[in-house]
């Protein structure tokens, strides 16, 4: 669903940034895979193809 | 990467105990992705035997090739089956399903009568078998490497469970049995044998009359292995176990000097080449191309070589593209008697190149790009030749060393650093524990940690801090949510577009999210031209069907509606907000700028400057019934003024002001299209799609579509309201008869103009068509009403007299009395 990596230091210091006092932390998330474990999706394909059937079950979300 | 239990088992024992799935899950644990588990063999049962081709009689009577086959599959008498397959003569060795086997497939073999004969039986291929995808041809098998009327199920050791395994590109040391076995190892807390401790007191007699190897630049590759062996047999087989354990892992049989490179590759990780050493002339150098030139490699390809690629040549020429393919000249044929073997830990950038450049992806490549083990050149090589001497005639001849392995260095570690970067308290004991575990040694007094030579990753203390993090299981850190930063907010555009999507959802359209690519022929057939219909060209698209990015969003549409209707929808709407792409401004090279440190505000100006504006856009698109008919009326049909008064909406959600004016604009009907203009420009285009689109993509007729170009609107201005006024209005009625070519946008404001500042507002409420000779006549009601005081009878009377006659002027309308 996601892949994560420990704040490298490196990537820091080379922006200037005192590692000493702040750490990182960057991460990245698939929405897609997301919605499917949230919401029980089986098939990608639904959320791209724009079949109304599909999409009309989730209402406005608001 | 496929790993067979099997083979991974000849490095940890794992207890029979533990299933499949739980040596999947102790894999997922550690950070490898287990994408499917086979249970080869699950679904197959025997009987399956090896035997040998006796006969061959071809029935020529039908459209394809059917053969009427003699087996001896270690029976008192042949038995006869029939055949589809081709590639077989007599003698070969074969494998055949008896009747009361069943096949992957549910698929059981009995006697059958086939085309006017008994078949007793089935001659097999990979496929049919389970085994792989290969159904070309039967199985055929070295003579020698089975025994006839053997069981086959047992002799090609079908019964397995097969991982494949999604290994990040960080993890090139995985791309292994040795290396999936160590993390197996590691997670289930097994003791590990590492197949490099049998290779590490190997030692061949040498002749010292070796192939000289050698380096040109040490930043291109640290160590380079050359061993070379003489007195081959070039038709001794590959042994049936390693051919099958290569085929498990998904690679084909070739033949025998290179399926060893290949399984030393699939067990250890370090590609190897195998050359004809006749081929070569002089000695072996690794160095660059330095000038373009062709170059065949081993498929038969000829490529175009960069002066940058790196290339392994003899005295002569190129012979192999470095750790990518080997060339077509030297390679290992029927004829060769001599080998050159090189084992050379390459450079990961140089072979990431050379894959790059000439988009050739091999087993080789993906692996040196991803960084190998520097100590393996030296302990594959040798491997390599421990498998080719015990299985044919060759000897070593000699061995040849250019360079040394280097490691990545010893670093200092601060256990309190991994304590506190993962947030859980682990001893250092602990955190030297598992470091041990993935290879390290550790000094716990000093905490100076030396890496494994097969982890070129680990360099800092971020690096083993993940990896105690990833050995202990991600399970383990507990979850805690960040505090909230006070001023998170969204920006006035992002406001704006979530109003927009939510107010035309809450209006039943239904939104999409379509691919954001075209191709000439929709643009084309659409109508757009000029600037329009210029946009960009992708390098390398998803699909050659659809190579440019897409101009409009109507057309992505329009495609998603023709799908809903062929799944037999009839009445729906549909919008996408997405951004649209015209080749506005030429692109530039990719600007990559030095990363050992910030690039400076002018690259950084530069690269966003070099991205073109993507101008974003809102359309939706109206299909069949809005009303269906039912107990309170018709059925009412969308028609463009429903489209218009969506995008109507949408500038009045976004408090502009607009004029309308009839358009001619694809991929509208031309007269059946309003434009919506705010501040001078054209910002919104709505009305009924062009017939010919209609027809073409099986819409209902009078489809209607509006698009609104979100990025063009100008902010809404700061609300300056007007006071209220409490004096009483004075309604005024005016009917006027114009031709019908004239708008009543244009007639309301000629009247306002004429009106002055006391006319509140005006509204059109009546259009009457039928009065003939091309005429029609609107009616308007006019509100006049002064801040500070009645209006008189007279001052009305004024003030509609002046509106009419501005009226009259600009648009020659007659003022209707009856």
């Amino acid at each position: 669903m996601g892949r994560l990596r420990n704040g490298q230091s490196k990537v820091l210091t080379t922006c200037g940034i005192d590692t000493d006092i702040y750490t990182g932390f960057a991460f990245g998330m698939g929405l897609e895979r997301t919605l499917m474990v949230r919401h029980g999706i089986t098939d990608m394909h639904d959320i791209v193809e724009g079949d109304l059937r599909f999409t009309r079950q989730f209402g406005v979300g608001l | 990467m496929r790993a067979p239990l099997s083979w991974i088992q000849e490095f940890v024992e794992i207890p029979s105990a533990i299933t499949a799935e739980e040596i999947s899950d102790a894999l997922i644990r550690v950070g490898f992705e287990v994408e499917e588990i086979i249970k080869q063999g699950a679904d197959l049962t025997g009987p399956l035997v090896f035997a040998k081709v006796l006969s061959i009689e071809e029935l020529t009577e039908f459209k394809k090739p059917v053969r009427y086959v003699g087996l001896d599959c270690g029976e008192k008498e042949t038995r006869y089956v029939i055949c589809g397959a081709t590639n077989f003569v007599v003698g070969d060795l074969i494998v055949a399903a008896l009747p009361g086997a069943v096949l992957p497939g549910d698929f059981a073999i009995g006697a059958r009568e086939t085309y006017g004969k008994t078949s007793n039986g089935m001659i097999c291929s990979a496929r049919e078998l389970g085994l792989g995808d290969d159904h070309s041809g039967i199985m055929t098998f070295a003579e020698g490497t089975v025994k006839i009327g053997d069981d086959a199920i047992i002799g090609l050791m079908i019964n397995d469970v097969i991982f494949d395994i999604a290994v990040n590109p960080d993890r090139g040391y995985a791309l292994s049995i040795r290396g999936i076995a160590r993390e197996v190892a590691g997670s289930l807390n097994l003791p590990f044998k590492d197949p490099v401790d049998a290779l590490r007191d190997l030692t061949f007699a040498d002749t010292g009359k070796g192939v000289p190897a050698k380096i040109a630049d040490p930043t291109t590759a640290s160590v380079f292995y050359l061993r070379t062996l003489s007195n081959f047999d070039p038709s001794a087989t590959t042994p049936l176990w390693m051919r099958r354990r290569i085929e498990k892992m998904g690679m084909r049989s070739i033949s025998l000097v290179v399926d060893v490179t290949n399984y030393v590759m699939l067990e250890l990780g370090q590609p190897l080449h195998a050359f004809d050493k006749s081929k070569i002339k002089g000695g072996l150098t690794i160095k660059r191309a330095g000038k373009a030139q062709p170059f065949t490699t081993l498929d038969g390809q000829i490529r175009q070589l960069d002066p940058d690629d790196l290339m392994v040549c003899d005295d002569a020429q190129p012979l192999a593209l470095a750790g990518t393919m080997g060339g077509a000249s030297s390679e290992i044929s029927e004829t060769t008697t001599e080998i050159a073997l090189e084992a050379v830990r390459f450079d990961p950038v140089c072979v990431a190149k050379n894959s790059r450049r000439h988009k050739l992806s091999s087993e080789a490549s993906r692996r040196l790009e991803r960084s190998v083990d520097p100590s393996l050149a030296e302990f594959a090589s040798a491997r390599f030749v421990q498998l080719l001497t015990e299985n044919s005639s060759a000897q070593h001849v000699a061995t040849v060393v250019d360079g040394q392995p280097r490691y990545s260095p010893v670093v200092k570690v601060d256990p309190a650093y991994i304590s506190r970067i993962l947030g859980i308290d682990i001893s250092p004991a602990k955190i030297a524990e598992v470091l041990r575990t993935i290879g390290c040694d550790v000094n716990e007094k000093t905490f100076e940690v030396d890496p494994p030579a097969w982890r070129s990753d680990l360099l800092s203390q971020a690096d083993f801090t993940e990896e105690v993090a990833r050995m202990i299981g991600y399970d383990k850190i507990p979850s805690v949510l960040p505090p909230r930063p006070k001023h998170a907010s969204l920006t006035p555009t992002q406001k704006r577009r979530r109003a927009v999507s939510a107010m035309l959802a809450s209006r039943g359209l239904a939104e999409v999210q379509t691919f954001p690519f075209t191709n000439q022929e929709t643009i084309d057939f659409m109508g757009f031209v000029g600037e329009r219909a210029a946009t960009y060209r992708i390098a390398n698209p998803m699909s050659e069907e659809f190579p440019l990015m897409r101009v409009h969003l109507v057309p992505g549409l329009i495609e998603v509606a023709q799908r809903n209707i062929s799944r037999g929808a009839k009445d729906f709407a549909i919008f996408e907000m997405g951004s649209i792409f015209r080749s506005s401004q030429k692109l530039v090279p990719f600007i990559s700028p030095d990363l050992s440190q910030r690039p400076t505000q002018k690259i950084i100006d530069e690269i966003f400057a070099s991205v073109p504006p993507q101008a974003y856009h809102v359309a939706g698109l109206l299909v069949g019934k809005v009303e269906n008919e039912d107990w309170q009326g018709k059925a009412r049909d969308y028609n463009w003024q429903d489209a218009i008064a969506f995008a109507q909406d949408i500038l009045q959600l976004c408090n502009l002001d607009w004029t309308v004016k009839r358009s001619d604009f694809a991929p509208w009907h031309p007269g059946r299209c309003a434009e919506l203009i705010v501040d001078g420009k054209a910002v919104a285009h709505a009305g009924e799609l062009h017939p010919r689109i209609v027809a073409k993509y099986g819409l209902p007729e009078r489809s209607v579509a509006f698009a609104v170009g979100l990025s063009a609107l100008p902010d809404s201005a700061l609300v300056r309201p007007t006071t209220v006024g409490t004096m009483p209005a004075a309604l005024q009625d005016v009917a006027l008869i114009v031709n019908s070519d004239v708008s009543a946008a244009q007639v309301e404001g000629a009247l306002r103009s004429g009106a002055g500042e006391l006319l509140e507002s005006i509204t059109l409420f009546d259009r009457y068509d039928k009065l003939g000779d091309g005429k029609i006549s609107l009616a308007f009601s006019l509100v006049f009403r002064a801040p500070d005081r009645t209006l008189t009878g007279a001052e009305v009377s004024e003030m509609r007299e002046a509106a009419v006659a501005a009226a009259v002027k600009a648009t020659g309308a007659i003022l209707r009395t009856a």
